[in-house]
């Protein structure tokens, strides 16, 4: 497994069971940067109500998560009201009686809610796609002051202490990713693995990449005045600069999306991998040593005692 | 922010049951198998296949062999694979098999390749329970990582204890007695003839095989002023789970000469130097110690030094802490040897609540946990694990397959299933169309007279080739099961059946606790699923227990009525993940964070940490 993968599998597996055989459920469970899920059937077998809680609700409904859910979502979800779950941001009922009859929709519907938490964290990039478009427009060569070109710079907290940032220009849209390392050798493995990244990208087959940066400590100078960003010996900064062959057509804007949003977790992953990977290396090593070492113990020499009556001790 | 919910996992040497805290069922179960790349065990070559789970990667940049040195100033990709990453588990491991090489884990209960088990969990966590592990508890509910070395009496019978051989020879210098011993002394009343000299574990090689770990204990006996040594000897060969015992008396501390020993007795060679012993009438044996604490030390060590999670801990009795508030820090010093054993009863007992057959929810009753290894069977004492009386059969999931798959080749209907596929279609057979019958040879008549009306058709496919077979299912469907009720059919080493077994326990319990335990006999553990199984298993202690009655009160010449015993097995939604339950429920109470080992303790203490345990915090 090189790369996460998007969406929920336990939405998947449960709405998989339960679109063939409708029953109750109740579950608890969580994705990654903080969401909370709750998957359940409160009123009847037929009437599933999964609710989300995810962390910078507040920093995404600022850039227009609402309008998302309407157009991704709006078939099923429940809007303000008793029904919805209070603990949570977003809810959605799948009833399941007015699903597709299908196996194929089916498929592409189970997976279109499984990939709910990825749809909402992509409010603000659609929002920034759309700023671009409009700042490009707006362009014109005459005007050279760089500020009034830019967008607003969208800022969502998505974990405790860290933060994502995107921001567009008229060429390009810059997204800066902050990630904590818990730990010292985090630390240094996240700078070899995120240095890799940034050589990486100089070879020749992988020129298209969008430009990635990386900074430990200081953020970037265009995060300088950004409010609430931790600064410590504990934060990375990756900035991503794409540009508008990244998000030329739906598919590829969808894409680099998702890339980036998984892009945190990946890299954890892989540092986590990336350590798991050192142990078993220890371990091989741990053993070999053990040989060695049990060749060098001293062979124990075989002498033959007698009693005085001529008997022998054997041990066997 | 809430705190999000502990990770529950219990990796089982067949099934691994996970999920979060808090959910009545686990999210995923699925086998403990993990399916890596056919030529790499260090992660050195690359190769076609590998791109499989890599849709980024352009095509195997590593091949066989070293990396081609790069033309261009060095970046760490190309030097090295990324094999370390191809592989998969569970379910898809299984449907992976063809390109890919399958290993298990966790064998017999016990961590067989730490390597292996450091990435199943990887993969569980980051692919399917999709959980940064940096923000959760971990909550560990398994055999293969708790600690437990059980002490217990064994009776002295035939098929346990094939004889005692006795020879003159040079005696043992008196070891010291150890903490161990301590322990072996409070729990087995010896005979007054012998005393414990020394318990300690040895390692022979069996042939080319692995070695042998074996656990002994020595014992002295003083006979007539001259003191001879004897030694009491269970070898316990890890590599295959079989079970060989023995005792040996005067014999030197069996190191390097127990290989011969095995030979003897596995050639079935002349034991037949009995001498005393057979006066004893509890002899001592340990069980498999399942659990090192260096597994444990390991575990801790893979889950906070690779994964960084927040805490965590392994399901141990102070998990009986939430079940109820009457029993808060009851156990003593004596439990704290089963802590998981302990757990896995109390919780499964706890489990049982939620049968409507259970109107007081008391915490004493015999716990039947089969699970895919091995079947455990413990009383329990108001939330107090009776150790002494715990018994464990080498009978469960693992050996009904087997089973099945030997009927199925009595019969000749094995021809007709690709070999590659017999024991996924024996595992089929046995979860879909078994169940227990009342009786045995009715059963037989039945299917014989109309064998069209019982024999049962499956239809399977062939996994590669995709070619459609059939095959019959015939008496397989109750013989199956039968093995805990007639292990004879099965087994020529272990022959007591289980309500036999079952009523041992409940006979070499505590005199005032006996009624409570008839009357509470718990399953949990896949393999009690089957249909009618706790009626059947109730209907037999019943009988022997009846059986006992009836001959007491002939004894007593009729002057003496019994009241009659209440044998009650009890069977119960929970209780198929029953041990994931319990966990999931202890997980998810604010205690659970009292009591669990956080990254800052194990930053304090380092592995160790895990020998402490922090509810007893005060007294260890």
């Amino acid at each position: 497994m090189i790369q996460l993968e998007n969406h929920n599998v336990i939405i998947q597996n449960v709405l998989t069971e339960r679109f063939v055989k409708p029953g109750r459920v109740d579950i608890n469970f969580v994705d990654y940067d903080n969401v909370r899920f709750h998957l359940s059937t409160p009123t009847s077998k037929t009437q599933l109500v999964l609710s989300m809680g995810i962390q910078c609700w507040r920093d995404l409904a600022k850039y227009g998560v609402n309008d998302m859910l309407e157009s991704e979502y709006g078939d099923w979800l429940i809007r303000d009201g008793p029904e919805k779950e209070q603990e949570y941001d977003v809810s959605l009922m799948i009833d399941l009686e007015k699903i597709p009859e299908d196996e194929e929709s089916r498929t592409s519907l189970i997976y279109h809610l499984s990939m709910l938490k990825p749809m909402i964290l992509s409010a603000p990039f659609r929002r920034a796609y759309e700023t671009h478009k409009q700042l490009a427009a707006a362009h014109s060569p005459d005007t050279a002051s760089s500020e009034e070109q830019q967008g607003d710079m969208m800022i969502i907290n998505y974990r405790e202490e860290e933060a994502f940032v995107i921001q567009s220009s008229w060429d390009r849209i810059t997204v800066y990713i902050s990630t904590a390392f818990k730990e010292e050798t985090d630390r240094v493995f996240g700078r070899v693995f995120l240095q890799e990244f940034v050589d990486a990208r100089r070879l020749s087959n992988l020129q298209s990449a969008p430009q990635v940066l990386y900074t430990t400590r200081e953020p970037p100078l265009e995060l300088r005045n950004v409010p609430g960003l931790k600064k410590s010996d504990d934060m990375g900064y990756v900035t991503f600069v794409l540009f508008p062959r990244h998000f030329a057509n739906e598919d590829t804007a969808k894409a680099s999306i998702l890339q980036i949003l998984t892009f945190r977790n990946y890299l954890h992953y892989h540092l986590k991998a990336s350590k798991s990977y050192m142990h078993s290396r220890m371990r091989i090593r741990v053993h070999t040593f053990g040989q060695i070492l049990n060749r060098a113990k001293p062979e124990v020499q075989a002498v033959e005692r007698r009693t005085a009556t001529g008997r022998t001790f054997r041990s066997r | 922010m809430a705190r999000l919910p502990p990770l529950v996992i219990d990796n089982g040497t067949g099934y691994t049951k996970m999920g979060f805290a808090g959910n009545p069922e686990p999210s995923f179960v699925f086998p403990t198998v993990i399916a890596t790349h056919r030529n790499s065990t260090s992660g050195a070559s690359g190769g076609g296949k590998s791109t499989v789970s890599a849709p980024s990667r352009s095509g195997g940049s590593g091949g066989g062999g070293p990396p081609p040195v790069p033309a261009r100033p060095s970046h760490l990709a190309s030097k090295r694979g990324i094999d370390d990453l191809d592989f998969f588990i569970g379910d898809e491991a299984i449907a992976n098999s063809k390109t890919y090489s399958l290993h298990y884990p966790i064998k017999h209960g016990m961590v067989d390749n730490w390597d292996h088990m450091e990435r199943f969990w990887a993969q569980s966590i980051f692919k399917y329970l999709r959980a940064e592990p940096e923000d959760h508890y971990v909550l560990l509910a398994s055999e293969a990582f708790s600690e437990a070395t059980v002490l217990t009496s064994q009776s002295l019978n035939g098929a346990e204890w094939t004889g005692v051989w006795s020879s003159p020879g040079c005696g043992e210098r008196g070891k010291g007695k150890g903490s161990f011993c301590w322990l072996i002394r409070r729990q087995v009343k010896l005979s007054a003839k012998f005393c414990i000299l020394d318990f300690r574990t040895t390692g022979v090689r069996h042939g080319d095989r692995e070695a042998i770990p074996i656990e002994y204990v020595i014992l002295r006996r003083s006979m007539q002023g001259s003191k001879k040594t004897v030694a009491a000897l269970r070898l316990l060969s890890r590599t295959d789970g079989a079970e060989v015992s023995l005792n040996l008396f005067g014999q030197r501390p069996p190191t390097r000469s127990i290989f011969t020993w095995v030979q003897a007795r596995t050639s079935g060679s002349s034991l037949n130097h009995l001498e005393g012993g057979h006066d004893l009438a509890s002899w001592l044996g340990t069980e498999p110690p399942l659990n090192p604490p260096e597994n444990r030390e390991n575990t801790a060590e893979i889950m906070f030094e690779s994964f960084n999670i927040q805490g965590f801990a392994i399901i141990a009795a102070y998990c009986t802490h939430m079940l109820t508030e009457k029993i808060l820090l009851p156990i003593g010093p004596f439990a704290r040897s089963h802590r998981y054993i302990a757990v896995q009863a109390v919780l499964a007992l706890a489990a049982s609540w939620t049968s409507s057959k259970v109107t007081e929810r008391n915490l004493t009753g015999v716990v039947i946990d089969s699970g895919d290894g091995v079947t455990h069977t413990i009383p329990v004492a108001d939330g107090y694990v009776i150790g002494s009386s715990i018994k464990h059969i080498p009978i469960a999931g693992r050996n009904i397959t087997e089973f099945v798959l030997n009927l199925l080749r009595d019969r000749g209907e094995q021809a007709h299933i690709p070999p590659e596929d017999q024991l996924r279609v024996a595992e089929k057979i046995k979860e879909d169309y078994t169940y227990v019958c009342q009786d045995i040879v009715k059963e037989i008549r039945k299917y014989d007279t109309d064998p069209y009306k019982y024999f049962a058709r499956f239809a399977g496919e062939h996994s590669v080739t995709g070619r459609k077979y059939d095959i019959d299912i015939g008496y397989e469907r109750f013989l199956a099961p039968e093995i805990f009720f007639n292990p004879e059919i099965y087994s020529s080493d272990f022959l007591t059946p289980l309500p036999e077994v079952v009523d041992n326990v409940i006979q070499t319990s505590p005199i005032d606790v006996r009624r409570g335990l008839y009357k509470n006999i718990v399953l949990s553990g896949g393999s009690t699923m089957f249909k009618d199984f706790g009626r059947r298993l109730q209907r037999d202690i019943k009988h022997i227990v009846d059986g006992r009655i009836a001959h007491s009160e002939q004894a007593s010449g009729n002057h003496m009525r019994s009241t009659g015993v209440d044998v009650n097995v009890v069977t119960h939604k929970r209780q198929r993940y029953a041990v994931w339950y319990g966990g999931s429920l202890m997980a998810s109470t604010p205690e659970f964070y009292n009591v669990a080992h956080t990254k800052q303790q194990y930053e304090e203490f380092g592995p160790s940490l895990v020998r402490r345990f922090s509810v007893f915090g005060s007294s260890s």
